[in-house]
């Protein structure tokens, strides 16, 4: 197991420097000044200059590669050309509040899609298992930023029932302020027990949660239905049959373990589909995330602020695929061989 | 008793007839503490220091703190504001402003001339952001508390120059002992404006909240907006539906399409007004096929100008002369002329067309612009029907420019694409910026080398502080002679398209003040 674990940090690890280098290379590539993207346009040839000597973008590319590298090793990922601040503490600001949204819609996402395709498996061939195929394909299928709109559309300007955006309702900052823990308000009105605002914060939520879980909920619910139906073949299903376990026994128990391994798998998946889609929803819901920011930066071309983003999705990706192999090496024994 | 009783009945029949047939009572009564939410789609602040501040943040800096004076759209000329009265020389040389009486700054500090000169001197020995803007001043001298003396190298329009939206701001230099940058751009302002910081919460949906200035000098009377909240919204949708349902005040910017469908939209009023930017097809004069005025003046004609203004739906409106309506110097004696058929007739006399050698042009354009890349989908139509390929590039800015003024005269564009806009309510940055020589090149990316011009526009300025009419002019005979060269082609001029909530009373578009709505101005009703 320890040498399956070595073996797989190590290609992680090969992984990330892999994405390091290309990033660089992607930034020294795309043509233009990013003096001035930082000073304007109006800047003075002075002051373009200091802003070359501050970036170190007149060193030669050598040089600026191991500034590059001895930076992302300290956390440095350089000053963000629209927030004019370290790309890591923006960063670091607005990481929380997209990993409790893609999280929350994670978890639904397989509370929701297991017991669906497990439904499909269970009434194979039968009118229950046409809908649950049906819903499935919907939701794999719906554009994130359409069903986003739509759904805002449809819960808050015609029914009224749900809000438009935000993370939760602001006037209730002057009777119910919030003490901020973590920086994500319905993390922290539960932390607190501001309940008021841990109310509005679950309100709020309601919406891009389920623009975002769409996606997963399928993906998950026809894949655990397909691992399902394959090992209802096998023999130990057979068996505990014979031995007269329940039903429910049978694809709760003995076939659903088994399936696991290749769900646990696309979840990985569906998290940088998640991760990316949030990029949307979040614009749309004016959630101050990771998406959020990232779109602003590809607004203003702000580079530092694209590359650390995309370094950070990078890692994130690396590390959780990582998870899940070690998950997957102590569900099944087969993959440690 | 019968007969008082049937008058009692009767009276009181009358009078609920009275109420039930008469109209309701007038509207409801005017809010007490109104707030104005400012839609915005990008963060409000990018930087808070007053004398270097050069972006988005001129929203909410503008209600933060005053200039001496303010350009009027109305009246098209500049107002007192923090001065009441200005004096130049017959000359243009000495300025003298009158500063009003009794304002404070917020730090409780006085705003005499000692305090206004320890701003500009500020703001000028930074020379960050827009201070060129005071380049023709060459000491400020507070003669006493109530009186500001400038005197300038040169003469320029100062009263004009002190009603700019960014490096203008008089603000209080003594609000902290320590380092002022650091103490500002930690989200505190130090101004005289009827609005102070209540707070700012970097990176959040309401990023910055304002509240009333209560020792404002242009009182409280009457009703006004207690705070303003600067929301932002990147979803042009999500801003729409927050419109209508109450929880915003005004969309500085709405896609032509969502502009056409909230139109006559219940609880939404819509606003349009030409805007002080253009968009200018600079036409390389120096090298390549525009070398030559024949094949410039052609393609100049090849362009629909009315196409483009009816392809972006209300987007732009059409120009005339390289100066907006509403700037000195604006004219109507300049047309730009769509004439294919004269178009084809000069480029066949230049030996291109059928039979002669294929005119291929590069142009290039800020990529990620929809409205710019509309106008090159119609400009590709326009030159493909006199035979002439464009090759529209789309590049990020600093791209564009880079190669626009490289020192490689084979790096540069036939055609750059871009928009232009004055810092204040003067055409002088356009000829200074755009059409004055200068090597290596810096705005002139039509790469204009014209002596007569040039000498003009470097008069422009004084001639504006002693002489507007003859100011006027000199601008007009210079736009006569970029069209008579086809140095550029107007496109258009941009169009503010604007959406408010109905409650809003008063909003007055000023385009000397991009996207800046002056909220003590408006008036909230319920």
């Amino acid at each position: 197991m320890s040498r399956y674990v070595a073996s797989r940090v190590a290609q992680a690890f090969g992984v990330v420097l892999g994405v390091i280098v290309l990033t660089f290379v992607i930034a020294r590539l795309i043509p233009g000044d990013p003096a001035v993207a930082y000073a304007g346009p109006r800047a003075s040839a002075e002051e373009l200059a200091a802003v070359r000597e501050q970036f170190g973008l007149d060193q030669p590319l050598w040089q600026q590669f191991v500034t590059y590298i001895t930076g992302i090793v300290h956390g440095d990922l350089g000053i963000s050309l629209h927030t004019k601040q370290p790309v890591t503490s923006d960063l670091i600001q607005v990481m929380p509040t997209t990993l409790v949204l893609v999280g929350i819609a994670l978890v639904f996402a397989a509370l929701i899609g297991i017991p669906l395709g497990l439904a499909a498996a269970r009434s194979q061939g039968t009118l229950g298992d046409l809908a649950a195929k049906v819903i499935s394909i919907l939701m794999v299928s719906m554009p994130v930023f359409w069903l986003a709109i739509l759904l805002q559309i449809v819960f808050f300007s015609r029914l009224g029932w749900l809000p438009v955006a935000g993370q939760y309702d602001t006037a209730l900052d002057s009777t119910s302020p919030l003490y901020s823990v973590i920086g994500v308000p319905v993390v922290d009105a539960l932390l607190t027990g501001n309940w008021p605002v841990f109310a509005s914060a679950a309100t709020h939520l309601v919406l891009p949660v389920i623009a975002i879980a769409a996606y997963p909920i399928g993906a998950v619910a026809m894949v655990t239905r397909g691992a399902l139906l394959e090992n209802l073949g096998d023999e130990h299903i057979r068996m505990v049959r014979a031995l007269g376990f329940s039903e429910l026994s049978v694809f709760g128990r003995f076939a659903l373990r088994p399936a696991l391994n290749p769900i646990v798998s696309l979840i990985a998946l569906v998290f940088a589909y998640a991760l990316t889609n949030s990029f949307i929803v979040e614009s749309v819901f004016n959630w101050p995330g990771l998406g959020s920011y990232a779109v602003k930066a590809i607004q203003t071309l702000d580079i530092p602020a694209i590359l650390g983003v995309t370094l950070v999705v990078a890692l994130l990706y690396v590390l959780l695929n990582l998870i899940v192999d070690l998950v997957q090496a102590i569900i099944d024994p087969r993959v440690r061989a | 008793m019968r007969t008082v009783q049937r008058l009692v009945a009767v009276i009181a029949a009358a009078s609920l007839l009275a109420a039930c047939s008469g109209k309701a009572p007038d509207s409801k009564p005017a809010p007490t503490n109104a707030t104005f939410t400012y839609i915005n789609n990008l963060d409000v602040m990018t930087s808070w220091d007053p004398a270097t501040s050069y972006s988005n943040e001129g929203i909410a800096t503008n209600n933060l703190y005053e200039q001496l004076t303010r350009s009027d759209p109305k009246t098209n000329k500049v107002e007192p504001l923090l001065a009441t009265k200005w004096v130049a020389s017959p000359d243009g040389l000495t300025w003298t402003f009158t500063l009003r009486d009794k304002v404070k700054f917020t730090t409780g500090n006085p705003m005499d001339a000692a305090a206004v000169k320890a701003a500009l001197d500020r703001t000028i020995e930074l020379a960050g952001g827009g201070a060129y803007i005071w380049d023709p001043v060459k000491t400020i001298t507070a003669k006493d508390p109530a009186t500001l003396v400038f005197d300038l190298k040169y003469a320029a329009p100062l009263d004009l120059i002190a009603s700019s939206a960014y490096a203008a701001f008089i603000y209080d230099t003594k609000a902290v002992t320590g380092d002022l940058a650091k103490w500002f751009e930690a989200g505190h302002a130090a101004g005289t404006g009827a609005y102070v910081v209540d707070s700012w919460k970097k990176g959040t949906e309401n990023e910055l909240t304002l509240k009333a200035n209560k020792d404002y000098w242009g009182g409280w009377s009457g009703v006004h907006y207690q705070s303003v909240v600067f929301k932002v919204v990147q979803q042009e949708t999500t801003a729409v539906q927050m419109l209508q349902s109450g929880q915003g005040s005004f969309m500085p910017a709405v896609s032509s399409t969502v502009f056409a469908s909230l139109k006559g939209a219940k609880g939404v009023t819509t606003e349009e007004a030409p805007s002080f930017q253009n968009m200018l097809a600079m036409l390389n004069t120096a090298s390549g096929p525009l070398a030559d005025v024949n094949v410039r003046k052609a393609v100049a004609e090849a362009i629909d100008y009315d196409g483009i203004i009816t392809t972006v739906q209300g987007g732009m409106v059409k120009g005339t002369g390289v100066v907006p309506p509403g700037l000195l110097g604006y004219t109507t004696e300049v047309q730009p002329t769509t004439n294919a058929a004269d178009a084809t007739k000069l480029l066949t006399a230049a030996g291109y067309g059928p039979g002669g050698k294929k005119l291929s042009l590069v142009l290039t354009y800020a990529a990620g612009d929809p409205v710019q890349e509309t106008v090159v989908t119609v400009m590709k139509a326009n030159l493909a029907s006199v035979g002439v390929d464009l090759q529209g590039k789309a590049l990020a800015w600093e791209t564009q420019w880079d190669l626009g003024k490289s020192t490689d005269a084979s790096k540069h564009q036939d055609i750059f694409l871009f928009y232009w806009y004055p810092d204040y309510a003067d055409p002088y940055s356009w000829f200074i910026n755009l059409f004055r020589s200068a090597t290596p090149p810096y705005f002139n990316l039509s790469y204009w080398d014209d002596k007569a011009a040039d000498t003009t526009i470097d008069g422009l300025q004084a001639v504006t502080a002693t002489d507007r009419p003859k100011a006027e002019q000199q601008y007009v005979e210079l736009q006569k002679a970029i069209s008579d060269q086809a140095v550029t082609a107007v496109l258009g001029v941009i169009n503010y398209q604007r959406a408010l909530a109905s409650t809003v009373q008063g909003y007055v578009d000023n385009p000397s003040y991009g996207n800046v709505v002056f909220v003590y101005q408006l008036t909230p009703t319920a």
